[in-house]
């Protein structure tokens, strides 16, 4: 036996997935229809079937550097037509949230995000924060006149604050990126290879877009709308708030071009834009809570890190879009106290972002492009091996 | 009984379009001499019926002949009774359906037929029943749960029962902590209950019970036998149960486990006294373990040791894995399988252990078992983790397979056969045969459970892996000694669940055999028959062929080797009366003398006339029903061939076949059924003896100067009806091809 | 004792039916046979060989049958079926409805109404795989041997052909169901098991693709005397099928199905891999399972079919069929858990290897028994026989039905004194 390996299953890690959405993991009897049914399953090294039976036997590091545990997108065909009632799509999905803890940092937040029992302290932290810059800057108060929300906080300070948690966001993404890569690439040390990597990056990305994954779902059609308008309502309104912030850190410079303005008017495209989004990610969220809350239970079983990350949404894109409103019609003031559930939100997307659900965005891309570049490499591997063979057989 | 035969002729279903009715009446009134010969349109009808029953009545018919349809069909509507003589001349089936209408050879065919009937009929005697007293009880032999069961199923049904156990009752059963759930929802383990069963037992009047002691001898045969023990009690029985049950695969055996080598590597059957005794550890320091592997198929589905699957391993696996969970929620279980098998609803027990996150499962081959730092290592290949694995366990089971507690009796007297002839030292050749027999047979020596006084040997034959289970599919009871039969885990590989069932129907068939005994009639399969061999004993050459061709080990002998009868014994196959080159063994319905007066009375052509005439002697349980079904299908056979029905071919005696030669009969075609491992043949060896005696056919051929291919035997299933009657004319065309019989006329 | 004591009532009268009711009247005890078909035998008169042996099932029934006309104590009622039921064990009160034959014990079997009868039915007894004619003969060895009438296909007295030829006046196309009283000591259920409906296994396309049959199909397929005269061949083109994909597990050990296991697929399907490698030497098999369950001794016969070249063992169960519209051929496909990849087959014939079913009993009706959450026969006063009990292949259907003779017999030897 050439390559034997020393398996020491990790009962913790069982019973996280057992406890974090995965619970039927056990039953898997390890028929492999799941493998077959999942449209998404290359031909060779398939899943969900081995990822089952690498949980069951609690091998921690192996389903937590297998690219095809973010291949999954849970339409749950496997699920459906599983005779043991296993759920791999739901037992993946337990995965991919054991992965985003495992490789975030730092790490307590990961914890921080998985259990309920501390959602009210991640709440408070935002909200003792602002509440405590508008103590320091004197304006723990409803502000005069109609309502502007700069008179609460300044637009300026704001985004430089929201702009230094989104860049420390960022950096706490990519250290667990990082660190998620190379554990990937763990198998494989044969070095970086850019240029196929360029190239295994580019299909992936416009899979992504155009969410071509999605599309093979048979037993849960309705995630692909529901997830493209979720994708880019959100995309949307990204780009807005960064042209809004741009706006307004011009207005700060001296007689800014007179096409600046903030707030914009409502017939301003980059509106429409802002408003448009915001309506695609009501559609999106709406079609997913209610496929979540109709799925019977035998075919899906919705997790907290799936609820919380849509309610964090859900919430944010409400806020904004009454915190509109309510600028419009002047009310005071209603207007100032959901601004300030608005910028919690804001604040609860961003900074906790690689912890929770919404990790996945960049963990699935990442994944899904690993797994064309090894691929790829591969492949290469296997030409070079067989001209090397070939000569070979020449000289012989 | 002074016979007065009546032949009616039938000429419904085709037979009178296909048969000149009057000149058939002839063959029976002018060449037989018989005054009542009737025809009519359906005698299967009312008035066709109220007709036989006329002369029964008022011209005082107790033989019937009746020309009609296949003996197959109308059975119940021909039967008069016990006290009346009926024979069926198929004029259906093989005439009037599987012949051209209104032809000369069919004409012949019909009436050779007739004549068959007729003489057979002449030389049909009516039984005699036997007046003796005979034993109406059981013996078991075994106390565990399948000896106790069939005690107990057979005393609720009055009979009375002697349970003998070697030990105390209780038996493997009593040994276990737990049993995998055998009731619905097969979740949860359950308490072996066995107390109860004793309790039940010991309570019931209609059981005696002798523990610690084995049987010493059983004499006799069914509800004659004489059992004693060897604690010196005797009684009488009339049916034995043979409830010897089970021991677990020798593990001395599997060292390539590292059983033996390594203390902590354990059979199942040591963890479960572990678990009955309250505790599981580690039998190197007594620590309880935290990891422990469990190697599945343990010498079973393994050609090197049981080539069987012991069928009770997989489920009793899930089981102690769940014992040793219970000890410790950090605990690992390792269970490495070939196939998970927990068949029918045992699929939820497997499905319950499964669910435990403490329990790994998957397909794989155990490579070896290896010590390392106070534990073990457990490499497995071709495992469903994509890779070959090494476990880490503080302890290994070996999950070991069931072997029965059986006796190989035809062995045995082997064995005993070789020891008699050493003993004798006549030849050297012979001593060095009957030593290297020794050689191959000495684990045999001291075998014998049942001890019976049988010529054929001590014990019951086994078919395959030690195991005394019956051949038959739609028989698992069919045994080759009457009146005993195998039960439980000796029987075939099972579980105690299984095995309660098994007790029920072995005790069911004890008390059939001594009803059907009792009554004066075999036992299964021609549980219709009451006649029995009878033996011409002054004729008789002691050449021991009938002694040792009985499938069923009836015959024992004196020591001259005269055969003894043991007509309880027997079955009524006539392979006896096949054997006999003196011709001495008959039946009051069946005899050598019967079917070769059949033969003499085919009437076979004058050379001129070009017409070859073929005797066809046909398996009645195969063949014969065959032919019917190819009749039924209107499929045409040669008209020049003569089938008789026999119980079964290997009840041929090759005289007949010298007669059929000799009296100018150009061909004959002995069909049977399917011999060898997978034999069809409900008396064992009956086709496979009658092939065999081909060869001294083959020198009757020769005396007479005649080609081999004028005989041929061929194996034929029931369901080969189209295959048949190709056979058949392919047969009567070869014969076409070779000069007449010359022997004609003689 | 014996032949003293009431009816022992034996529901079904296919191999464990038939098996209590010998078996108990040999014992010395009279039984009432109650069977719905208008023959003996059930399914394994329609099993062309029995496993290891290969041996056909009509060799044993042919005993069987022997045995029943050759014995007083067995009544038979075909074509009928229990209505009620009152009483307790060791005294119950009977009904049996008995549907119209419309051929009396008269018939013959010649076979002349057949010939005349203009129209024809699909044959339930092939799967319908063929047709017969409304005036039929169920197969070759129905006992009774007597032909039968589909009143649901006859045109009945305006067409009456078969009337005017029968000579033996066997034919009443007038008959009427009939309602028969017994009194029973004890009742046994032996009624049997159905296949699964293979129509809901969606993924699996049986009922949408033609070459995809089910493993009773292919028994009959197999036959001598069933529709192709025992040739393994394509429904759709009658081509030889050479190359045959068996699908074990097709509902069995399935929470969306059947979530046990039935027992005897397995046996079955290596079975049937070797009537199509003997019949076609060139042929290949191929068969996908998750457990091969080949119990006892039987171990050999699976070795022995594995061994053969020509029979290939995939572990990893199928999850998608696909036809090809111009070949009608089928892809096959399935994860091979043990390399983790793919693999897709093409196959003439595709044989689905379904489970066994409870037949669906009407508890009260037969007198309370009792049913477990799959709707077996749990034995409580009311006994239970064979695969009414749980699945399970012949032999042990017979072993089972005999000591269930057993229990039938002390209960009316006892009066129901012990349950």
């Amino acid at each position: 036996m050439a390559d034997i390996k020393l398996i020491e299953p990790d009962l913790n890690f069982i019973r996280e997935v057992l406890a974090s959405g995965g619970d039927s993991l056990k039953k898997c009897f390890q028929c492999g229809t799941c493998s077959v049914v999942c449209n998404l399953s290359p031909e060779k090294n398939t899943f969900p079937r081995r990822e089952m039976i690498w949980t069951q036997w609690g091998l921690k590091e192996r389903v937590a550097r297998d690219p095809n545990v973010w291949l999954c997108h849970q339409c749950n065909d496997c699920s459906q037509y599983c005779p043991r009632g296993a759920r791999p799509g739901d037992v993946l999905a337990a995965l991919r949230a054991q992965a985003i803890r495992n490789y975030a940092f730092p790490s307590f937040m990961a914890t921080a995000l998985a259990d309920p029992k501390y959602l009210p302290i991640l709440m408070a932290f935002p909200v003792g924060l602002l509440l405590l810059a508008l103590h320091l800057t004197g304006k723990l108060h409803i502000p005069e006149g109609p309502v502007h929300y700069a008179n609460m906080f300044s637009h300026l300070a704001l985004n430089l604050f929201f702009g230094g948690l989104f860049f420390v966001m960022l950096m706490t993404l990519l250290t667990g990126v990082v660190r998620f890569w190379l554990d990937l690439d763990r198998e494989n040390r044969r070095g970086l290879d850019v240029v196929t990597l360029v190239k295994a990056a580019i299909p992936t990305i416009t899979d992504i877009l155009l969410h071509r994954k999605f599309q093979k779902c048979e037993a849960n059609k309705s995630r692909y709308l529901a997830h493209l308008l979720v994708f880019y309502g959100f995309v949307g309104l990204l780009i807005t708030t960064a042209i809004a912030v741009f706006y307004i850190l011009i207005m700060e410079l001296p007689n800014p071009p007179a096409w600046v303005v903030y707030p914009l008017p409502w017939y301003r495209p980059e509106k429409f834009l802002g408003n448009a989004s915001a309506l695609a990610l009501f559609t999106g969220l709406s079609l997913m809570i209610a496929n979540r809350l109709k799925s019977d239970a035998t075919a899906s079983k919705s997790s907290y890190f799936d609820w919380l990350l849509i309610t964090v949404i859900g919430v944010l894109g409400l806020t904004g879009v009454i915190v509109e409103l309510l600028r419009y019609s002047n009310a005071v003031p209603v207007a100032y106290y959901v601004y300030f559930v608005h910028l919690v939100s804001v604040f609860m997307l961003l900074i906790y972002l690689p912890y929770s659900k919404f990790a996945h965005l960049i963990y699935r891309a990442v994944a899904m492009i690993y797994a064309n570049y090894a691929e790829a490499k591969a492949t290469v591997f296997v030409k070079e091996v067989e001209n090397v063979a070939r000569a070979a057989a020449l000289e012989g | 009984m002074d016979k007065k035969i009546g032949v009616y002729l039938c000429a419904g279903c085709q037979i009178g379009d296909s048969i000149e009715m009057e000149k058939l009446e002839k063959v029976a009134t002018g060449e037989y001499k018989i005054p009542i010969c009737k025809s009519h349109a359906a005698f299967c009808g009312d008035e066709g019926l109220a007709l036989i029953r006329k002369d029964i009545e008022s011209e005082g018919v107790n033989t019937l002949v009746i020309g009609a349809c296949s003996s197959r069909a109308k059975t119940e509507v021909f039967n008069f009774g016990p006290d009346y003589i009926i024979e069926r001349v198929n004029l259906r089936e093989h005439v009037a359906w599987s012949q051209p209408p209104k032809n000369e050879d069919t004409q012949m065919l019909a009436e050779d037929y007739l004549r068959m009937g007729i003489v057979k009929a002449q030389k049909t005697l009516p039984p005699e029943p036997q007046q003796e007293d005979l034993d109406r009880s059981i013996l078991v032999v075994g106390g565990g749960v399948t000896g106790m069961t069939s005690a107990l199923e057979a005393a609720l049904a009055c009979f009375k029962i002697n349970l003998v156990e070697k030990e105390t009752l209780g038996g493997w059963k009593a040994k276990l902590h737990k049993v995998y759930p055998k009731s619905p929802p097969y979740k949860e383990l359950e308490d072996p209950g066995v107390e109860a069963l004793i309790k039940k037992v010991r309570e019931e009047q209609n059981i005696t019970i002798y523990e610690d002691t084995e049987i010493e001898s059983i004499a006799g045969a069914p509800c004659k036998f004489e059992v004693k023990l060897k604690n010196g009690a005797q009684f009488k029985a009339g049916a034995i149960i043979q409830a010897t049950g089970w021991k677990p695969y020798d593990a001395s055996k599997l060292g390539h486990l590292g059983y033996g080598a390594l203390p902590d590597v354990v059979t199942s059957v040591q963890l479960e006294e572990m678990a009955k005794n309250g505790r599981i550890a580690r039998p190197s320091d007594g620590k309880a373990p935290s990891s422990v592997a469990f190697v599945q198929c343990a010498g079973s589905r393994d050609p090197e040791h049981l080539p069987y699957c012991s069928n009770v391993c997989c489920l009793t696996t899930l089981k102690q894995a769940a014992y040793i969970r219970g000890q410790g929620a950090d605990i690992k279980i390792y269970i490495v399988y070939k196939d998970m098998r927990t068949p029918g609803l045992y699929e939820d027990f497997y499905r319950a252990i499964q669910d435990d996150p403490g329990v790994f499962l998957t397909k794989g081959v155990v490579k070896g078992v290896s010590p390392n730092r106070g534990g073990l290592l457990v490499d497995a290949e071709d495992t469903l983790l994509g890779e070959s694995i090494r476990l880490k366990a503080d302890m290994v089971v070996l999950a070991v397979g069931m072997a029965p507690r059986s006796a190989d009796g035809p062995a045995i007297r082997a064995l005993m056969d070789a020891h008699a002839v050493v003993a004798k030292n006549e030849s050297e050749t012979q001593v060095v045969e009957a030593k290297k027999k020794i050689e191959t047979l000495k684990h045999h020596e001291g075998t014998s459970i049942l001890h019976l006084e049988y010529r054929q040997g001590p014990d019951l034959p086994v078919l395959q892996y030690g195991f005394p289970d019956s051949h038959f599919i739609c028989f698992p009871y069919e045994t080759q000694r009457t009146g005993i039969y195998a039960a439980g885990a000796a029987r075939a590989p099972m579980d105690s669940a299984q095995a309660a069932e098994d007790a029920a129907g072995a005790a069911l068939k004890a008390i059939q055999c001594i009803e059907q005994t009792t009554r004066g009639f075999a036992a299964h399969p021609r549980t219709w028959d009451n006649t029995f061999p009878e033996f011409y004993l002054q004729r008789c050459t002691q050449c021991k062929r009938c002694t040792e061709e009985c499938p069923f080990g009836v015959l024992n002998e004196d020591v001259k080797g005269t055969p003894l009868p043991n007509p309880t014994r027997c079955r009524s196959c006539a392979i006896c009366m096949g054997a006999c080159p003196e011709r001495i063994v008959n039946f009051k319905n069946y005899s050598v003398d019967m079917i070769a007066s059949m033969i003499k009375a085919i009437e076979a052509p004058e050379e001129d006339e070009e017409k070859p005439r073929i005797l066809a002697l046909f398996c009645e349980n195969d063949a014969y029903p065959a032919l019917d079904m190819a009749g039924e299908r209107r499929i045409m056979i040669d008209p020049t061939i003569r089938v008789i029905p026999l119980r079964c071919l290997g009840s041929t005696n090759i005289v007949w076949i010298a007669d059929a030669l000799s009296k100018g009969i150009d061909g004959i075609l002995l069909v049977g059924c399917k011999y060898g491992d997978d034999y069809q043949c409900h008396f064992i060896k009956g086709s496979e003896l009658a092939n065999r005696r081909m060869e001294n056919v083959q020198e009757t051929l020769q005396k007479l100067a005649l080609e081999r291919e004028r005989v041929q035997l061929t194996q034929l299933s029931i369901s080969d009806f189209e295959k048949l009657p190709q056979i058949m004319n392919e047969f009567a065309e070869k014969i076409k091809e070779m000069e007449p019989n010359p022997y004609k006329g003689f | 004792m014996s032949s003293l004591g009431k009816n022992i009532l034996v529901v079904g009268g296919g191999i464990s039916g038939m098996t209590v009711a010998i078996e108990a009247a040999e014992a010395g005890y009279p039984v009432a046979l109650v069977e719905k078909e208008p023959y003996l035998g059930g399914r394994v008169a329609r099993v062309n060989q029995y496993f290891p042996k290969m041996c056909p099932p009509y060799c044993g029934m042919e005993i069987n049958f022997r045995r029943i006309k050759a014995n007083q104590r067995i009544e038979i009622y075909t074509q009928a079926e229990v209505t009620g039921v009152s009483g307790a064990p060791g005294n119950y009160a009977v009904t049996l409805v008995r549907k119209p034959r419309f051929i009396n014990s008269n018939c013959t079997a010649c076979g002349e109404c057949a010939k005349v009868c203009p129209v024809e039915r699909s044959n339930d007894f092939d799967y319908g795989l063929g047709k017969v004619k409304a005036a039929y003969s169920p197969h070759s060895m129905a006992y009774p041997m007597w032909y039968v009438i589909d009143s649901a296909v006859c045109k009945g007295k305006e067409c009456a052909e078969c009337v005017k030829v029968c000579k033996y006046n066997a034919i009443n196309l007038d008959e009427k169901p009939k309602t028969i009283d017994l009194p029973a000591g004890a009742i046994v259920i032996a009624t049997g098991w159905k296949p699964y409906d293979a129509t809901s296994l969606d993924s699996l396309g049986f009922g949408k693709h033609k070459n995809i049959v089910t493993n009773v199909m292919m028994e009959r397929l197999a036959s001598v005397n069933g529709p192709t005269g025992g040739r393994i061949t394509r429904p759709s083109d009658g081509k030889e099928a050479k190359n045959v994909v068996f699908v074990q597990c097709a509902g069995s050990r399935d929470e969306n199905h059947l979530p046990y296991c039935s027992a005897v697929c397995c046996m079955a399907s290596l079975k049937q891999a070797n009537y199509v490698r003997q019949q076609y030497p060139d042929s290949r098999v191929s068969i996908f399972y998750i457990d091969i369950r080949a119990p006892g001794r039987l171990e050999s016969f699976y070795t022995k079919t594995a061994a053969d070249e020509g029979i290939a063992l995939v572990k990893g169960k199928v999850a998608r069929i696909t036809e090809n519209a111009g070949t009608k051929n089928l892809t096959v496909t399935a994860e091979d858990t043990l390399t983790g990849n793919k693999i897709e087959r093409e196959a003439d014939l595709v044989v689905l290897a379904t489970g066994m079913q409870p037949v669906g009993l009407d508890a009260a009706a037969l007198g309370g028994a009792q049913l477990d959450q799959y709707g077996f026969v749990v034995p409580n006063g009311v006994l239970g026989a064979g695969c009414a009990k749980r699945p399970m292949d012949v032999a042990m259907s017979v072993q089972d039905a005999t000591g269930a003779a057993l229990k039938a017999i002390q209960i009316v030897v006892r009066g129901g004194g012990n349950g």
